[in-house]
Order: C-alpha cells, then sequence, then structure tokens
C-alpha cells in the first residue's frame, strides 16, 4: 500500500503529533507514505467560499502533484478530504469551472488526467488494512478502556447516491471507528454527539455557538463513560480540546476528556509508548487515560 | 416488483411465514406527546401491516385509521409536493410520505445489529439478521412540539418570511403589462433553489440552529439564494447587507446536515457557500467569517499553508483575541498554538504562479 500522502496544515504546525503518530502507525502496517511536500493548503472551506476558482486551481495542483507520482492521495483530515473530493468531482464535470482550473494548472506547468483517487486515514485502516487484519497486529489490547467515536461532519457529509462525494460508509449510520475500537480491544460507546457538529468552521465567527456545540458533544461522551474521545479530524480535536475550556458556563460541568486523533489510539494498541505518540501534547491531559493502560509519558 | 427473499431483506419480522405475498410487516415507534395529558414524551409501539413499497405516512395513516385515532401527525399531497409530512425517521429528518417501510425498517435492524456488535465488543459479530428493531418516529428537531409529531413551526415560518422571499425591484416600468425576461443560463443558476418544498428537514438536523436558536437557518438562506441570484430582482445587495448579519450566513458551520436531509435533494450547503462567495463580491467583509476566509486566502498565497494563529487574529481583531488569552496561553505551553509562521510548502512558486493564473482570469473577465 503506497499513497500520496498530504498531511494537511494542522498537522504540520500546531498538531504535529497527528502527523507523527500517522508516520507510525502507517511504518508498523506497512503503508508507505509519499509526503506530497509541495501540495498547498485545500483552502479549509474558507477559500472554497470568496474565491471557488482559487480553491479548485489549488487542489488541482496537489492532485496533479499526486498523479505524478502515481498514487492515490490519503489525508488526515476530513475538512483536506472534502476539498480535495469536490475539486476532483468538478473537474470530472465538463464545465468553465474545469476549464479554468486547467489553464491556472498550466501557467505552472502542471496538467491533471483525473485519475487520482482521495481517501484519509481512518477509510484505509477500516478498508484497507481492515478491522480484522488491524486486530492481528495489535500488541497492547486497550482492554477496559471506553472509547467515544467522533467521526467529524465532513468524514461523512455530504454523502451518498446524488447527495455529495463521501460514500465510504452509511453517512447516518458509519460502523468504520466503531470497528477499530474494538479491533483494538477498547468499547465503543454511542451518544448524542456522535455525528454532529465540532463548531471548528465558526470558532472565529461565531465562538459561542461554536464552543456550545464541542462542550456537548464531549458532556454527551463523558455521561455515556467515555474514558477519552477519538476523532479522525485534526479540526474536530482541536475544537473539541479548546471546548471544555469554558464548559462550565455552556453545559453547567467541568469537563476533562481527553481527545485523541485517530492514529494515536491505533498507535498505543500497536505497541507504541505514548511518548512516540506526542501523547503529552494536548490540551486536556491524557495521562488518566494513559494510567488506565498502566502506562506513562516516560 | 418480485418479493424479497428473507436473505434480502435482512432478516423479516416473525409473522413473515404468514404474510400474504405483495405485503411488509413493520414494528414502528412513535414518540407520542399530549401537552393535556402527559408530563413527558413516551415511546408507543405498533405493528403494521402494508402493501410493499409503502411509505411511512401510509404506515401512520393505517395507525390512525384502525389502531389509535389520537395519532396526530400532519400531512396532505402525498407526493413530496406539500412539504406537510416532515418527521425524524430513524433519528433523520424525512419526507413520511417519500420514506418506504421496508427500507427504513431494513436500515433500523441493521442499525440494531451494529449497535449489539459494538457492544458485545467483537468485530464483526452480529449482522443484519439480529431480533428485529422497530422504526422510531419522533417530531422534526430544533422546535417546540405541539402533539406527537406536529411541531410548532412558527420561528421557521417567520425567519423565511424575514428573508423577504419575493421578488423585489425599483426599477418600476412605465408600462404595467411589461414582462420582466429571464434567460435560460439566468433560470439554471437558480433552478435548483427553486425545488425546495419548505417541509423542514434540513432546518430539524441544522447543528447550528441547534447551539444557535436564532441562527436564521439552511431554508431561509436556500431561499435567499434564489432572490440574491433572480435577474429580475435588484435587492441583491440589501439582502445580502441582512444575511450578514449576527446570525445569517457566517453562523453556519458547514455541518453538510441540511445538504444530506432534503428530499429534493438541493445542495442547502452549497448554495451557501455561493451566498457568502456573493456576499464578498458585493463588498460586504466586516464579519469575523468573512475576514477570517480572507486571512485563509492571504495565508495560502504567503506561505501555501493555513496559519491558525493568525487566521484567528485578523479574523476577530485584537481585543477578541485577548479575551481568547487564557486559552491561547494554556495552548502555547502544549505547543498545540504557535506564533512561528508556518514553514512555507516546497515550490511555493508553483502555487503563487497558479494563484496569479486564477487572479489574471478574474480581472480579465475570462471565467469560462
Amino acid at each position: 500500500m503506497r499513497y500520496a500522502y498530504f498531511p494537511g496544515c494542522v498537522s504540520k504546525h500546531g498538531s504535529e503529533e497527528l502527523d507523527v503518530a500517522t508516520r507510525a502507525v502507517c511504518e508498523r502496517l506497512g503503508i508507505e507514505l509519499d509526503e506530497l511536500a509541495a501540495a498547498p493548503c485545500c483552502g479549509a472551506g474558507d477559500v472554497q467560499e470568496i474565491d471557488p476558482q482559487l480553491s479548485a486551481a489549488l487542489n488541482a495542483l496537489t492532485l496533479a502533484q499526486a498523479e505524478r507520482k502515481g498514487a492515490d492521495v490519503l489525508t488526515v483530515c476530513n475538512v483536506c478530504t472534502l476539498s480535495l473530493r469536490q475539486t476532483n468531482e468538478l473537474l470530472a464535470a465538463d464545465g468553465g469551472a474545469r476549464a479554468a482550473a486547467v489553464r491556472a494548472l498550466a501557467a505552472a506547468g502542471w496538467s491533471y488526467g483525473g485519475g487520482v483517487n482521495v481517501t484519509q486515514l481512518l477509510w484505509v485502516l477500516w478498508k484497507q488494512v481492515g478491522a480484522a487484519r488491524l486486530a492481528e497486529a495489535v500488541t497492547r489490547r486497550l482492554t477496559g478502556v471506553v472509547i467515544a467515536p467522533f467521526y467529524g461532519c465532513q468524514a461523512l457529509r455530504p454523502g451518498g447516491a446524488g447527495v455529495g462525494v463521501n460514500a465510504d460508509d452509511a453517512a447516518d449510520s458509519p460502523a468504520a471507528l466503531e470497528d477499530l475500537i474494538l479491533a483494538c480491544g477498547a468499547r465503543a460507546v454511542d451518544y448524542d454527539g456522535r455525528l454532529k457538529c465540532c463548531g471548528w468552521p465558526i470558532a472565529a465567527a461565531r465562538d459561542g455557538a461554536s464552543a456550545t456545540m464541542a462542550a456537548r458533544a464531549v458532556r454527551d461522551a463523558v455521561r455515556a463513560g467515555a474514558d477519552a474521545i477519538v476523532t479522525p479530524c485534526p479540526l474536530c480535536h482541536t475544537s473539541l480540546e479548546a471546548g471544555q475550556h469554558g464548559a462550565l458556563r455552556i453545559v453547567g460541568e467541568e469537563l476533562r476528556l481527553p481527545i485523541l486523533h485517530l492514529p494515536q489510539l491505533i498507535g498505543l494498541a500497536l505497541g507504541c509508548s505514548p511518548a512516540e505518540l506526542r501523547l503529552q501534547r494536548h490540551l486536556v491531559s491524557t495521562a488518566p487515560l494513559l494510567a488506565r493502560l498502566g502506562l506513562t509519558f516516560a | 416488483m418480485p418479493r424479497r427473499t428473507k436473505e434480502q431483506d435482512g432478516g423479516a419480522p416473525p409473522a413473515a411465514a404468514e404474510r400474504p405475498a405483495g405485503t411488509v410487516a413493520a414494528a414502528i415507534e412513535v414518540l407520542r406527546f399530549d401537552p393535556q395529558v402527559d408530563r413527558e414524551a413516551h415511546w408507543r409501539r405498533y405493528e403494521v401491516e402494508l402493501p410493499e413499497g409503502a411509505t411511512v405516512l401510509e404506515a401512520l395513516m393505517q395507525v390512525q385509521d384502525h389502531q389509535d385515532g389520537s395519532l396526530a401527525f400532519r400531512r396532505s399531497c402525498r407526493h413530496a409536493i406539500c412539504g406537510s409530512c416532515g418527521m425524524r425517521i430513524n433519528g433523520c429528518a424525512r419526507l413520511a410520505c417519500n420514506t418506504q417501510v421496508a427500507v427504513v425498517a431494513q436500515e433500523a435492524r441493521r442499525r440494531a445489529a451494529q449497535a449489539g456488535a459494538a457492544h458485545a465488543a467483537q468485530p464483526g459479530a452480529g449482522g443484519a439478521d439480529a431480533a428485529p428493531a422497530p422504526i422510531r418516529i419522533e417530531p422534526l428537531g430544533n422546535m417546540a412540539v405541539i402533539k406527537d409529531l406536529i411541531t410548532d413551526m412558527s420561528e421557521f415560518w417567520q425567519k423565511l418570511r424575514g428573508v423577504q422571499p419575493w421578488l423585489q425591484s425599483l426599477d418600476e416600468h412605465p408600462d404595467p403589462d411589461y414582462e420582466r425576461l429571464m434567460s435560460p443560463a439566468g433560470y439554471s443558476v437558480i433552478s435548483q433553489a427553486l425545488l425546495c418544498v419548505e417541509c423542514g428537514c434540513c432546518y430539524s438536523d441544522c447543528c447550528s440552529v441547534e447551539a444557535s436558536a436564532d441562527f436564521v437557518g439552511p431554508t431561509a438562506l436556500a431561499k435567499a439564494f434564489r432572490y440574491a441570484h433572480d435577474s429580475r430582482d435588484d435587492q441583491t445587495h440589501r439582502r445580502l447587507f441582512d444575511l450578514s448579519a449576527e446570525h445569517g450566513i457566517w453562523e453556519c458551520t458547514r455541518c453538510y446536515a441540511c445538504t444530506q436531509r432534503c428530499p429534493k435533494h438541493l445542495r442547502v450547503r452549497e448554495l451557501i457557500t455561493q451566498l457568502g462567495g456573493l456576499a464578498y463580491d458585493e463588498g460586504l467583509r466586516t464579519d469575523t467569517g468573512i475576514r477570517r476566509a480572507a486571512a485563509v486566502r492571504s495565508s495560502v498565497l504567503a506561505t501555501g499553508r493555513l496559519d491558525q494563529a493568525r487566521m484567528t487574529l485578523a479574523a476577530t481583531g485584537p481585543l477578541q483575541a485577548l479575551s481568547r488569552l487564557p486559552g491561547a496561553a494554556h495552548a502555547a505551553i502544549t505547543g498545540k498554538l504557535t506564533l512561528r509562521p508556518p514553514d512555507p510548502v516546497e515550490r511555493l512558486e508553483d502555487v503563487q504562479a497558479v494563484a496569479r493564473a486564477v487572479e489574471e482570469s478574474q480581472t480579465s473577465g475570462d471565467q469560462s
């Protein structure tokens, strides 16, 4: 398995632990990552809003770079995945937007033939590696640990026939994260916030509404008995961590629930040390969770 | 249509053997609430048997006609046109009249099996042939309940009226019979938005409305899109000015629940994205949301990467940023927040050449 690896801006600047954990897990599972070091930001959904032509052209550049590597794109972020997939959809349609992107690419000496698929670590672990093979590779079963899966909107939506480009799992009843959690030997809990929004896109513009979304989701996970939340998206991770800061004011209780990146959970089960997965680089301490597994940062 | 076998159906209810051919049997659970009697809502279970292909609306009508006349729900056209029968079916807002019983019965069984497997801590255990699970029917979300499946939609209508969903033009033509024509190209821009039946399904499951009750919501924004882009309307700027307020365009959290739910397959969030772009083009650039988008764009042009710290600072301004200092200081200690700018991507000149080409095509008006 070889992929053109698109780490995304957040895992290169801010949440570097995600990039480090992704590499550790992929190495152990025999997934070769060929980094797209010249690929620009996906636009984060923001450039799409004010300059759709620019976001399409920049994502086309990323796809062209992957095509030259002869590999499909693997991201570690829901927003990167959706942005690149939406551009792929736009470039597959024969319209003016496609022509404009093709011309812009040509200006930098690039072209894109349309042969690249875009996926993310979650789907590769679930579909290409598979929960059964992952379970066989597990050397440290996370027995007794309760994990709340948080998918993040743009991993699943818009999804399904006639709806949108995400079709890896059932948009309203996904099973991927649960399957992976179980493969690690942990228990998965169901809770109200599981498929809701973390609030990241409006964290700057409407911080109250954004923090409400994050705090409610974390509270629901705590009430369901979770020891931690796991998410495939670094933006959800950022929002769910930061959203606990003012939780007392928003949901009437203090919240201290660790928010793990997906490869950190998988990495623990594959025998990586907490330091190797940079589990100390969290706003909400992961120490109580690690203590349940008899682990420390040392 | 041939009758499904048990295997294809993912496990039929117990009475399958005695059921006449061409019928579907299912258990439905309805969240009942009568404010005159009940202190809180409660689930009530019914068994229904209907012709194959029957809809959830037909199931509810059968219950109302033959089992429980007190069950309350809205319905009218039965053709997904009137938008009356929106309700949550298996947790998702849908029109009861274009949702088939067999489909959601199978969905309920699959989900129950999935949940069972997750709790049994056995990957791959369970399967679709587990014990029959009922179809769960609840009123739409983000609205108060009047009775059973009937919600109070007055706020929803008020927000819809708030975007003034009618054509407005200050250009009064001297000839009262003057016909304002629209080009086929102009029509194609708004044709998707015209399909909205105002059922409230997108509004019901909207994450922003749930977190901020005053958010205008996806239905009103889709409607606003249609008028902002209608060539016969000359109030585009004023409409977008109004929608750039606190609870307008920039409160949408891009969760795509609206696109996911729309029974008419409108890509609602995509329409809202375009509405934001139109506001930007109209020079309405003071909202924090639009300033953030502009900051991301500048950051990408400068380094090829998004700089979260600068994006937030540029969007919120120093005052609001100060209010975040305690959280920011904590983030800086763990290394999550850094003022060090990101390292530029390799071959930044390619990114900038692409960006320049886009800009040149935009300024030359060549957007074909």
